[in-house]
């Protein structure tokens, strides 16, 4: 269940608007290295 | 199945219909509440229900603008242009020149949606106050650092460079149950229009991908119990997402901060015409009706609460 006890002064959304539905199953799959370059592992 | 008709009672009309494309059957009034509902204020509503056959669909205008519609058993009528779709659960027509507050809205939208529960459409869940909400409600996230929480295997397919951004869809079904939200890009929309108010019960999203964390580690133990024990932080957010935006072909990108809400309303005016029937007082509802223009409408609306 999402949870009320969620702080949603906290929680994120990053929204892509694709040009169409997102068939089955449903997700995106992306593999791209470059985009590491974006991320840090922290924990 | 004949039409059934309860015109009769005067403080809610149900407006019911058959198809006998596919044998759509509507709940009843009662089950609704409407016949004893002070709040109700003369609503029309007609909510879709059980189907013996899948589905019955049809295009609309021309070549290139069509609007198509296919009709879902316990779920609606499914609305598509040039591949995006939206899905309409409920529809209703207030009288004219009633006055309809906040509070009447809500009550209605609730007996509504709690019928919409009863008919499978979607499995509720307490999830915070219910407000009337407008766009005032989802500003723009300003800040540049995201954090998300992962299990141990997520984190090894971050580490190769494998994203997954999954649609209102996904969420609305996922397994993992810390993740899962039923009720997902559900919105409930006041439409005032210059001749009458309408309320319309709907999911979208279907075409977002989504991509959630947080702003702070401030809940770090707590979130990592529910998400799991490894962090990832996208120092900035805006060059990642225009990086994904130009992989995935995105249209736009936008990062809101995000509301929970057991019952999400919007109250909106417009201009454009809406009609549900052809016939006045309302009847059968057609989706003929749900021309390009209101498709559009209800597109930008719902949008606010697929973004947040």
């Amino acid at each position: 269940m999402k949870p009320t006890r969620f702080s949603i002064e906290e929680e994120l959304r990053l929204v892509f608007e694709m040009p169409e539905d997102v068939p089955p199953p449903h997700v995106l799959i992306m593999k791209e290295k470059a985009l590491l370059k974006h991320v840090e592992i922290i924990q | 199945m004949p039409a059934a008709d309860a015109a009769n009672d005067e403080k809610a009309r149900l407006v019911i219909r058959s198809c006998r494309r596919s044998n759509e059957r509507f709940i009843q009034p009662k089950r609704l509440g409407f016949n004893n509902a002070r709040s109700v204020a003369g609503a029309s509503c007609l909510i879709w229900s059980r189907a013996d056959r899948n589905a019955c669909a049809a295009v609309i205008g021309s070549k290139n603008m069509a609007i198509r519609h296919e009709f879902e058993a316990n779920s609606g009528y499914r609305f598509f242009k040039d591949g995006v779709s939206i899905l309409l659960q409920a529809a209703s027509r207030f009288r004219q020149g009633t006055i309809v507050t906040n509070k009447d809205l809500f009550h209605d939208f609730q007996r509504i949606n709690n019928a919409l529960q009863d008919m499978g459409a979607y499995d509720g869940e307490r999830q915070g106050v219910s407000n009337l909400m407008t766009a005032n409600h989802f500003p723009p996230h300003k800040g540049r650092e995201f954090y998300k929480f992962l299990p141990e295997r997520s984190l090894d397919y971050y580490k190769e460079g494998s994203f997954q951004f999954g649609s209102i869809q996904y969420y609305r079904s996922v397994e993992q149950q810390n993740s899962k939200d039923s009720m997902e890009g559900l919105s409930n929309l006041a439409i005032k229009t210059p001749r009458h108010l309408f309320g319309m019960s709907l999911a979208s999203g279907y075409n977002f991908a989504l991509f959630c964390g947080t702003s702070t580690l401030s809940r770090r133990e707590q979130m990592s119990a529910r998400f799991g024990p490894r962090i990832i932080r996208i120092a900035n957010l805006q060059l990642f997402a225009q990086a994904v935006q130009s992989l995935l072909g995105a249209k736009k990108f936008y990062f809101n901060k995000v509301v929970y809400n057991d019952l999400k309303m919007f109250r909106i005016k417009t201009l454009k015409t809406v009609r549900l029937s052809r016939t006045e007082p309302p009847g059968n509802f057609d989706p003929q009706l749900i021309d390009e223009a209101i498709f559009d409408l209800l597109y930008v609306i719902a949008f606010f609460q697929v973004s947040s």
